[in-house]
């Protein structure tokens, strides 16, 4: 009752940080299981699972390049602040037909290597191509 | 009734034993031209007087201020800009219509937001008389706030917006650097919201 005396029952508060991502477009990248492109394309998958020596389980980010280019992974949180860089370096192009192996890991921690929790955005940018994927992590 | 009846005193004796008024001595001795001189120099004088009340913190019907404000969440300050208009005054209330625009800046985020606030203020609790004025007002405000992101590494930014219907208190001190100047500091409260202080502000405004 008190709230009705009141105008407004949000309580989202007016010079706080706003909520970016997801929005209201969810985007998602489509899982590694079956490369389908032609490869002359920038194709990105990713999926949650357990690599080879890992001892919990990560998302996976994996791609492939037509031609040798530079590759920008990065984790944004809900308020678009920066999380974690996971990849910025050259990358070979990729065999046709093949995703890059090994994939790119995401452990769901920040930069300082902290759990993080929440809804999240990954990037992926190479040259004048931008993807993105947005993850929950419970 | 008595002035004149000092005055038919004052005719009747032809001295000046009784003290006459002097303003009704000179009106009823004066000639019409000295009337209407007389008429002239009053409206002339009570012209004077409200035209120096008006400019004075006595009659302030609109003023632009300009200011900072340290808000509770992530900004550490905002620049602000407003415009303030009294729009009614009734027997308890005085009203106002407060509008003002704010910038913000901090790492990756950048923020505006344009507001309109109906202001209620007690009369009881208003004294512009005195020279230090305590003001206490609450009302009822639209904002809308946008915030832009830069997406770091990737060259890119991402916008959000959103609009927010709050009701406010606001409480501070005022006082007048010149007949027009005027500086003032204040905290604005805003219900509900996770922050029970929505922003602390200093503002210098002019009239």
């Amino acid at each position: 009752m008190a709230c009705l005396a009141l105008v407004g029952c949000s309580s989202d508060g007016i010079h706080a940080r706003q909520t970016f991502f997801p929005g209201s477009t969810l985007t998602s990248w489509s899982a590694c299981d079956k490369f389908t492109g032609t490869g002359d394309v920038v194709q990105i998958c990713a999926s949650n699972g357990l690599l080879p020596n890992a001892t919990a389980t990560t998302y996976n980010i994996s791609f492939s390049l037509p031609n040798d280019a530079h590759v920008y992974i990065a984790v944004f949180d809900s308020h678009a602040a920066l999380v974690k860089v996971l990849f910025d370096q050259d990358e070979p192009a990729t065999l046709p037909g093949f995703f890059r192996q090994p994939p790119i890991p995401w452990d769901f921690t920040d930069a300082a290597g902290e759990p993080v929790h929440g809804d999240f955005r990954l990037y992926f940018k190479s040259g004048a191509f931008q993807s993105s994927s947005d993850v929950e992590v419970p | 009734m008595r002035a004149s009846l000092l005055l038919a005193a004052c005719l009747a004796t032809g001295s000046f034993v009784v003290s006459c008024p002097e303003r009704a001595r000179a009106q009823e001795g004066a000639a019409p031209s000295d009337s209407a001189a007389i008429a002239k120099a009053m409206q002339a004088s009570d012209q004077a007087v409200a035209s120096a009340l008006g400019k004075s913190h006595f009659n302030d019907p609109d003023r632009f201020e300009l200011g900072a404000a340290m808000p509770e969440d992530y900004f550490d300050w905002l620049g602000t800009f407003g415009y303030r208009r009294r729009v009614l005054s009734d027997a308890r209330f005085e009203h106002y219509l407060h509008t003002e625009a704010t910038f913000g800046h901090k790492d990756y985020l950048t923020e505006g937001s344009i507001s309109a606030v109906w202001y209620f203020r007690p009369k009881a609790l208003w004294h512009p008389e005195w020279r230090i004025r305590p003001v206490f007002e609450g009302g009822i405000g639209g904002h809308i706030v946008v915030q832009f992101a830069d997406l770091v590494g990737l060259g890119d930014w991402s916008s959000h917006a959103e609009a927010f219907l709050k009701s406010h208190i606001q409480a501070g001190l005022e006082t007048d650097l010149s007949d027009r100047l005027g500086v003032g500091v204040r905290g604005r409260f805003t219900f509900p919201a996770h922050h029970p202080l929505d922003y602390a502000q200093v503002v210098l405004f002019l009239r």
